[in-house]
């Protein structure tokens, strides 16, 4: 694949809102993309590269990475019964208690702002693992329940279109 | 309803405004047992988005209740329903029974607050003011 532009404006700083990440709430072959982080204010991915750096007995210094490990954590996360992607989780974790199932979430991470802007840069996650880590707040707030996303499985890339009227996202592998 | 008739029968639905036999908006007449409700602007709040790009906005309604009430001797009688709707006005909003002014009504807050003797008039007449606020919330 060639290396792609970014279709924003040039000169202009990228919109956060640009890159989401979905859920497939549906199944695996009839995917639902729900967007995660409804009322979540900051969340960034964090990429592991495993990086070392030796130096050898001339004083050069050399490095070297492995493909990272990518972790994304929501935190906090109120529970909206709107929002189908953490209705699903709060399920498997909260009435299932279903670690494998947790482990092995169908994830699509889509770069509106990279690519064209009618079939942005996508990234399709097979296996990602998702992890609540709580599941309560304070007296006369709200509910909550933060996640840690950790990308894993068969990473696909492609491209994503979203539907104008209906905010449906559909993902097309390269 | 536009929230300044929300926030009038609000005040309507006050056990004790059967003192009162008008409440007007911007206005108070000098007769006694007359009330106004006096809106002073929106100041918003915050403004908060997250990485979705929905937008919440909170923002803040501020009114004046002014009551022209007939002066007595010992003007306890009044000063107690000053004291009175402002609790009510508490209980109300604690309990989530104040009306919506938003787009998510358990968290909002209206508090009344300051009610005190604003002036004597010479008919015979004391009039009083409340400020009452309103925080509410709106998602874009």
């Amino acid at each position: 694949m060639a290396d792609l532009t970014f279709n924003t404006t040039s000169g202009q700083t990228v919109a956060r809102s640009l890159m989401i990440l979905y859920l497939n709430t549906g199944t695996s072959s009839t995917p639902v993309w729900s967007p995660l982080g409804k009322r979540v204010e900051d969340s960034s991915m964090e990429l592991d590269w495993s990086d070392e750096s030796t130096q050898d007995i001339l004083g050069n210094v050399y490095g070297t990475m492995k493909k990272p490990v990518v972790t994304q954590s929501f935190d906090p996360y109120k529970l909206d019964g709107g929002d189908a992607a953490i209705v699903k989780i709060w399920n498997l974790a909260v009435k299932d208690q279903d670690a494998q199932a947790l482990a092995a979430q169908d994830v699509l991470l889509v770069h509106f702002y990279a690519g064209t802007s009618s079939a942005p840069f996508a990234e399709r996650y097979d296996s990602a693992m998702i992890r609540p880590t709580g599941l309560g707040g304070e007296g006369g707030g709200d509910m909550e329940m933060p996640i840690d996303v950790t990308f894993g499985g068969t990473r696909t890339t492609g491209t994503a279109s979203k539907d104008s009227s209906t905010g449906a996202v559909t993902f097309t592998a390269a | 309803m536009t929230a300044l008739e929300t926030m009038r029968e609000f005040v309507r639905s006050f056990p004790g405004y059967d003192v009162l036999s008008r409440l007007d908006i911007d206005y108070t007449d000098k007769v006694p047992n007359s009330g106004g409700l006096f809106p002073s602007g929106m100041v918003e709040v915050s403004r908060r988005t997250d990485i979705l790009g929905n937008v919440t906005v909170t923002n803040q309604l501020n009114f004046a209740l002014y009551t022209t009430l007939e002066k007595w001797e010992d003007g306890a009688d009044n000063a107690e329903w000053q004291l009175e709707f402002q609790q009510w006005v508490q209980e109300r909003s604690a309990r989530g029974l104040a009306p919506a002014f938003g787009d998510d009504p358990k968290r909002e807050l209206i508090v009344a607050q300051n009610g005190q003797l604003f002036g004597a008039g010479e008919e015979g007449t004391a009039l009083y003011v409340i400020q009452i606020n309103v925080q509410f919330v709106r998602n874009y």
